[in-house]
């Protein structure tokens, strides 16, 4: 028994899963189907374009899923009825499994097909026939359950055309192919064409087969014009593709060719009034669609839209040079000349590649930089072995090279001391670039071919010291670098590789005397190479600056364009240098003296040591320094700002300067802080909320809930996140929300909110308010549903107790009057009467004449007795309204107003049920009852008019007045004017009370009453 | 045929201290065939007994005088019966008389009204008392009530809701944007119709369009 309860009750909840998910979907009973009977197949013009235009109309605004059958029936290559057979059939067989809501018949062959198949095939579906020409529209269309929507063709209009743009037309070239229906069309043609014999000639062309057609359209006589019509099938029988039909014809015709269809132009005709096809199929779509959500076809008038404006190709004309002023007023021209994009598209796409090289070169240098720096730590290391070359600027390293060499020269006694270097000049050649003379001083830069010194070069490369006292010292094969040397006065020389670890030697350190041979110690050698050493250390590292120096000029440049500031630091100096973009991120001007203290000085005083602390860790590690802070610039502007910074070591590896850049991030930074702030405060409000939130999925299922929902629904928040909303929803209150849920995701209302029950963990029902609201993305796909829980189950108890509280005052209080009333007309006033009766047979019977005058004085104080009593009784309880109904009721009421004053009273009783429970005519009675009396005394209404009329399965009654109304928004009117005593009666019986007035223009008392239904 | 000397009379009234003193007053003048207490039972002692006259009250149990009257009616057409009550509402008397009632006394006057009234009611003549005479002719001239007249002139709120109704606007919508319900809009809209003797939404608003209520 518990496992069957428990098995419905998995049932139940699969079954409302299934529902929902088809709600989510928007669909109930499957999609709706449509059949467009297209009669030549996709690919002819005008039809194509009409049933495309069609479909994608239908599937883009139905707002549901629709299924389209889009049968080509393919009519051109058959006669009308032999042909037919096998598709009826087909059709049958497809409308039987699959019944459609509404057939589209395309053109006339297709509405034709339609019409003669429709008792088949389709005998009471809808039909909208889609650009019938409506001079073929078959006879008793579209009668009751049928519509459509068309254009009709002008013929003469075109040859009007032709003959207005081109004057001199003497020829017209008809083109229509040999299908039945394109015959049908020519003779149209040849008859509406008649009125213009005596202007032009008119020729039918109709070749056998299209390339004949072809051939003669290349070879017309002068002033001619093609009317490119229809052409589905050639008289061969082949169907001819359109598109492809007019592009050879406009390659190979000699005269302007008049095309026809919207959906062809600008493929080589020269334009015109254009048959709407595109259009026809649009409208045809929106019309199929009021079908399809209900309308009756029948009642859909028929539309035919209007003549178009004439639309025509400059290229065209340009080619065929008609004027522009030739063309009929108002005619509209296209594709005149290339756009923007076409006329831009180079520059455009070369200003985005240049971006993107730009991009691809300050990666590039990125790279390089850290390669630079690598080379550039080795020969700092390198330098530091010499004290006169340590820290030693690039800039000077030439200078004190040429000192050097003048020392060794001085202490030496040598007479030239020369450094060439191979890699600083063109490829093959020494260069000199250090020389000293003790003759002459330092000399200029001379530029000697290796090819000179083979041998030289030779034992440089392999990086040997050969010390050469005297020329005749040196060996055979030296003998072009010995005749070299002789020319240029040699006498002795010293060449010392300027080596750099494992590489080529860059360079010779080389060192000659002239006036007399001398010798090359071993020792002298050995100091000469450290010397050498020195010197090559100080040339690598003047080269390794120079090179960084440019890479840092590029990345600078590189980094302008792209808003960075730069910065360098020169940590012994404390000097810093700053791009211009980096002195305006800081606020300095021009080019004055910063150092660390007055940088740091323009930091936010909050950032400050966060700051000094990065930098001090920087150099201490000797890391990269990356940070975030505020600037705060001397007009008192804030700004955030990212920077990011490299430690650069000397030679003993204590940190000589820092280089880094910096960027503004103030814009990304404010949009963090409000972004924070938002999410903050909508975390605060979805947890800290009194009222339980939830984010639903469109499944139904619980994504995220708060705390007050878990307490709501007694649940665990895991739980709850393993439930659906219906798996806690009261069953009878499940309809409503998934009804709500299914218009929701329709788009049909934004949000919701309703009172429903729902079962807590311990099975006890609560009433809750659920108000539900779409989150949508931003591309509009729905993404989850927001839930608002609020239980109000103490207020409902606390409302049932208080509406059954008045409900039972009510009740007792006209129970009680009623009963007074019953008292007084039952007993009373019966007693009266019988008093009077007998005063009265007494009065008849009596002896004198005063006798019989006391007792008429009795009688008629005895009728007035009771006249009294008995109007008291029925101002306490109408017994009219048990005895004679709601309508006499109400009728005798308003009489009894009427008699109060001067007022029209009007009562209008419509055809009103027979019975109408005592209740509810009681309350109707009391309604009408309070609001006349509200109209006589409050607001001096003139004219009254009651009616109550069955409405909905209820009653409705309605109390008029002209009176001087008042503002429903004033809550004192509406204790004064018992209206709390309508509204409470009235929903006693689960009636609606509506009140309309207005200062100055009367009020309406409207009552909706159901007759059936328990009282809540 | 057998001519009665005096009428047969028949009483209904469900007061018996009523009943009694009429009883005095009737069997004066009339042959009391029997005094019954409720409708039903009225029905069915007229039916066996077959008096000239019945003389019944309107408020009674289990079936009112007007009621047994219809149900009377049924058998026989040319019943006769008086009314005797406490009635001194039109409506009553209205019904009494529509009913097929030959007569309406106020039990009050009954000593001087309701014997007459028999006398009239043997002859096949109508006898409404005194009181009410003139506003139960006026009521019965009326005729039956009829639908309300035409209003010739729209109230300034139904101008302004045919208006908006003109100009494509929901019976919601407009409920909304003049803070009243929609029940209340369509009422408004119905009572136009009616008043205007229009029968659809598409004649209300070429009605709108004459008024110049919008324009098209």
């Amino acid at each position: 028994m518990k496992r069957g309860l428990v098995t419905s009750r998995r049932l139940q909840c699969s079954v409302f899963s299934l529902l929902l998910a088809v709600a989510s979907l928007g669909v109930w009973a499957g999609p709706k189907r449509v059949l467009i009977l297209d009669p030549f197949g996709r690919d002819v013009a005008p039809f194509a374009a009409v049933a495309a235009a069609f479909r994608s109309t239908l599937a883009r605004d139905l707002a549901e899923p629709v299924d389209i059958y889009d049968i080509p029936l393919d009519l051109a290559r058959f006669a009308e009825s032999d042909g037919e057979a096998p598709m009826v059939a087909f059709l049958e067989g497809r409308l039987k499994s699959h019944p459609v809501d509404l057939v589209v018949p395309i053109g006339v062959a297709g509405l034709r097909f339609a019409v003669r198949h429709r008792e088949s095939l389709f005998q009471d579906t809808p039909i909208l026939a889609v650009a019938p020409e409506p001079r073929f529209v078959p006879a008793g269309f579209p009668g009751n359950n049928a519509t459509l929507v068309t254009y009709k063709v002008n013929l003469p209009a075109m040859v009007e055309d032709i003959l207005q743009i081109q004057p001199d037309t003497k020829n017209i070239f008809v083109l229509f192919g040999a299908s039945a229906h394109e015959k049908a069309w020519a003779n149209e043609c040849q008859r509406e064409f008649q009125p213009f014999n005596n202007r032009v000639t008119v020729t039918f062309l109709n070749e056998p087969t299209l390339d004949q057609t072809l051939k003669r359209c290349s070879d017309l006589p002068p002033n001619s014009f093609i009317m490119h019509m229809l052409f589905i099938v050639d008289a061969a029988g082949v169907p001819c593709e359109r598109n492809e039909a007019l592009r050879r014809l406009h390659e190979v015709a000699n005269a302007p060719i008049f095309g026809y269809y919207a959906s062809e132009f600008g493929l080589g005709s020269i334009g015109g009034r254009l048959y709407p096809d595109s259009e026809i199929g649009a409208r045809g779509a929106r019309m199929a669609i009021r079908i399809l959500r209900g309308e009756k076809a029948g009642t859909i008038a028929p539309q035919i839209l209007e003549p178009t404006t004439p639309v025509f190709d400059w290229r065209e004309l340009e080619r065929w040079g008609i004027s522009e002023a030739r063309l009929p007023t108002g005619s509209i021209i296209q594709f005149r000349q290339p756009g923007f994009w076409q006329l831009y598209r180079w520059p455009i796409a070369g200003t985005v590649a240049f971006c993107l090289l730009q991009a691809a070169l300050i990666t590039g240098l990125l790279v390089n930089r850290s390669q630079r720096r690598q080379r550039e730590a080795e020969a700092t290391l390198i330098s530091d072995i010499s004290s006169r070359f340590v820290n030693l600027p690039g800039a000077e390293v030439d200078r004190e090279m040429m000192d050097a060499e003048r020392r060794i020269c001085e202490l030496l006694d040598l007479d030239i001391s020369v450094v060439w270097q191979w890699s600083s000049g063109p490829p093959g050649c020494f260069t000199l670039t250090h020389y000293y003379s003790v003759k002459d001083g330092p000399q200029a830069s001379v530029q000697l071919s290796d090819a000179d010194f083979p041998w030289f070069r030779k034992i440089m490369l392999e990086k040997r010291i050969v010390p050469i006292s005297s020329l005749k010292d040196m060996p055979a094969e030296a003998a072009l670098d010995r005749e070299n040397c002789q020319r240029l006065g040699i006498k002795s020389n010293l060449c010392l590789p300027l080596t750099l670890g494992g590489e080529p030697p860059m360079g010779i350190l080389s060192l000659n005397t002239i006036r007399t041979e001398r010798r090359w110690p071993s020792a002298l050698v050995k100091r000469l190479q450290v010397v050498a050493q020195i010197f090559t250390n100080a040339l690598a590292r003047k080269r390794a600056d120079q090179a960084l120096r440019e890479s840092e000029e590029r990345i600078t440049l590189a980094a302008e364009a792209a808003e960075f500031g730069v910065w360098v630091w020169n940590v012994a100096q404390d000097r810093v240098w700053g791009s211009d973009r980096w002195l305006e991120l800081f606020g300095y001007q021009g080019h004055e003296e910063i150092n660390f203290d007055k940088v740091i000085k323009r930091i936010h005083p909050r950032d400050r040591k966060g700051v000094e602390q990065d930098v001090e860790r920087a150099l201490a590690n000797r890391n990269d320094y990356a940070g975030e802070f505020r600037t705060v610039l001397p007009d008192g502007t804030e700004r955030w700002i990212t920077s990011r910074g490299r430690v650069y070591n000397g030679a003993k590896g204590t940190p000589v300067r820092m280089l880094g850049t910096c960027v503004d991030i103030t814009a990304r930074k404010t949009a963090e802080d409000s972004l924070r702030a938002s999410e903050e405060l909508s975390r605060a409000t979805f947890e800290q909320a009194a009222v339980g939130i939830a984010h639903v999925s469109t499944g139904g299922r619980w994504v995220k809930v708060n705390d007050r929902l878990c307490s709501i629904f007694g649940h665990s928040r895991d739980e709850l996140l393993n439930l659906t909303f219906e798996d806690l929803i009261h069953p009878e209150d499940l309809g409503v929300e998934l009804d709500h849920v299914r218009q929701l995701l329709s788009g049909q209302i934004q949000n919701y909110t309703v009172e429903s029950r729902y079962f807590r963990k311990d099975g006890s029902t609560i009433w809750v308010v659920h108000t539900v609201s779409l989150v949508r993305s931003a591309a509009g796909a729905s993404m989850h549903l927001i839930s608002i829980v609020e239980d109000i189950t103490q207020r409902k108890r606390a409302e049932a107790a208080l509406r059954d509280l008045s409900g039972r005052l009510i009740r007792a209080h006209e129970e009680e009057r009623a009963r007074l009333a019953r008292e007084l007309h039952d007993d009373l006033t019966q007693r009266l009467a019988r008093l009077a009766i007998d005063a009265g047979r007494v009065e008849r019977g009596a002896d004198g004449e005063s006798s019989a005058e006391t007792m008429r004085t009795v009688r008629e104080g005895l009728v007035t007795l009771s006249d009294d009593v008995h109007a008291l009784s029925y101002r306490l309880h109408p017994s009219v309204l048990e005895d004679l109904g709601l309508g006499e009721a109400l009728k005798a009421e308003c009489e009894r107003f009427s008699r109060q004053g001067p007022f029209a009273i009007q009562v209008d009783l419509g055809e009103l049920p027979t019975s109408i429970p005592p209740d509810r005519a009681l309350c109707l009675f009391r309604v009408a009852q309070e609001a006349m009396q509200n109209a006589v005394r409050h607001a001096q209404a003139r004219k009254i008019d009651v009616s109550v009329r069955a409405l909905d399965g209820g009653l409705q009654l309605a109390v008029q007045d002209d009176g001087i109304g008042f503002d429903p928004a004033l809550k004192r009117d509406h204790r004064s004017l018992g209206l709390a005593s309508m509204r409470e009666r009235v929903y006693l019986l689960e009636g609606e009370l509506h009140i309309d007035s207005v200062p100055g223009q009367g009020t309406t008392v409207l009552v909706c009453l159901p007759l059936e239904g328990v009282p809540r | 045929m057998i001519p009665s000397q005096r009428p047969r009379v028949l009483l209904a009234d469900d007061h018996r201290l009523v009943a009694e003193g009429l009883k005095s007053l009737l069997t004066a003048e009339f042959d009391l065939v029997g005094v019954v207490e409720d409708g039903l039972a009225l029905v069915e002692t007229a039916r066996r007994l077959g008096p000239d006259v019945i003389v019944a009250d309107i408020s009674m149990p289990n079936l009112n005088g007007i009621e047994a009257l219809a149900r009377l009616r049924q058998d026989n057409e040319d019943v006769r019966v008086v009314f005797l009550t406490m009635h001194q509402e039109v409506a009553y008397a209205r019904r009494a008389i529509e009913a097929g009632a030959l007569g309406y006394v106020l039990k009050h006057s009954a000593p001087s009204e309701l014997v007459t009234a028999i006398h009239a009611a043997m002859n096949g003549k109508s006898y409404v008392t005194s009181a009410l005479a003139g506003d139960v002719l006026q009521a019965i001239k009326r005729g039956p009530e009829k639908g309300r007249s035409p209003v010739s002139l729209l109230t300034p709120r139904q101008r302004e809701i045919l208006q908006l109704l003109a100009e494509g606007h929901s019976a919601k919508e407009i409920g909304c944007s003049l803070s009243v319900s929609a029940r209340t809009v369509e009422f408004h809209k119905y009572q136009m119709m009616e008043g205007l003797g229009i029968h659809s939404n598409a004649e209300l608003l070429l009605f709108a369009v004459k008024e110049g209520l919008v324009t098209i």
